[in-house]
């Protein structure tokens, strides 16, 4: 266990502030997989307050800086799945899904970036989270594994499957927009 | 495939939500927090509530055998006085019997 962030679990359970730091620290990782997810501002500021706020609810339990991370990621995923399938089931669409361009990061092609955003929405859920956390995240496949509670070699083909959808339909739109 | 890996790492960057978002979030802990007491609180309540029936079902239970224990020393006494009046009463027909007898002869 690493004593600094057990300490910041332990003050965060009496101390307001404490919990904010914590907050910080992880908002972006949190946001981001609902961002990447949804592609929706509100939607990922929903999901990230839902994790943040049971968190809080669990904090006794976290151990250590790597079982918080890990916590915040699987409950994350599982948020994003849930509120899929509720937004499957009550027909949920929202103008604000709309991309922005101001937020996109400028070294990659407005053009591909669409394209990519648009094939990645298009992937099955599971599909979208093991892409989210290997490249978002940049996390080894054991430990998608462990976040999705998938058998490793199931890991492995549905991020090979994945990458083979997004490279065969990117190479369609590259031979499009040369 | 490098090439798609690198665009994906650079389109699914981490970033940030908007700055209001740890305060909304801490809002939303302290509006928990008052509707919720903290765990030592909710143990104490509940610990409270228990006791409170315990001593609740203790005392009612010891009020119940203190009214049977009335009951029973009042009927006690009433059967007591009845056998007194009874006692009485057949002494005094007895000498009502004794003196009509002794009127007769």
């Amino acid at each position: 266990m690493e004593n600094a962030s057990r300490k910041l679990v332990e003050a965060a359970l009496a101390n307001e502030d404490a919990f904010a730091a914590i907050v910080d620290r992880h908002k972006a990782m949190v946001y981001s997989i609902g961002y990447n997810f949804f592609q929706s501002r509100d939607t990922a500021e929903d999901i990230g307050q839902d994790v943040f706020l049971e968190l809080f609810r669990h904090l006794t339990s976290i151990e250590s800086d790597v079982h918080l991370t890990h916590w915040l990621r699987q409950a994350t995923t599982r948020k994003c799945i849930d509120h899929a399938r509720w937004r499957k089931s009550h027909r949920v669409t929202t103008l604000e899904e709309a991309p922005e361009p101001s937020v996109r990061p400028a070294a990659v092609d407005p053009f591909m970036a669409g394209a990519l955003r648009e094939r990645i929405q298009a992937l099955p859920e599971r599909k979208r989270l093991v892409v989210i956390l290997r490249f978002q995240e940049e996390m080894e496949l054991e430990e998608i594994a462990g976040v999705l509670e998938m058998p490793l070699n199931t890991v492995k083909s549905t991020l090979h499957r994945a990458l083979q959808v997004l490279k065969r339909r990117l190479s369609v739109v590259r031979s499009t927009y040369g | 495939m490098a090439e798609l890996e690198d665009d994906l790492k650079q389109w699914l960057a981490r970033r940030d939500p908007s700055d209001a978002f740890t305060e909304k979030v801490m809002g939303r802990v302290r509006n928990q927090g008052r509707r919720r007491p903290p765990v030592l609180a909710r143990w104490v309540i509940a610990g409270s509530i228990a006791a409170s029936l315990v001593m609740g079902g203790y005392f009612w239970r010891e009020q119940e055998r203190a009214d049977r224990a009335r009951g029973m020393k009042a009927r006690d006494e009433l059967v007591q006085a009845l056998e007194i009046t009874s006692a009485k009463l057949e002494k005094a027909r007895a000498i009502v019997l004794q003196s009509l007898k002794e009127k007769s002869l």
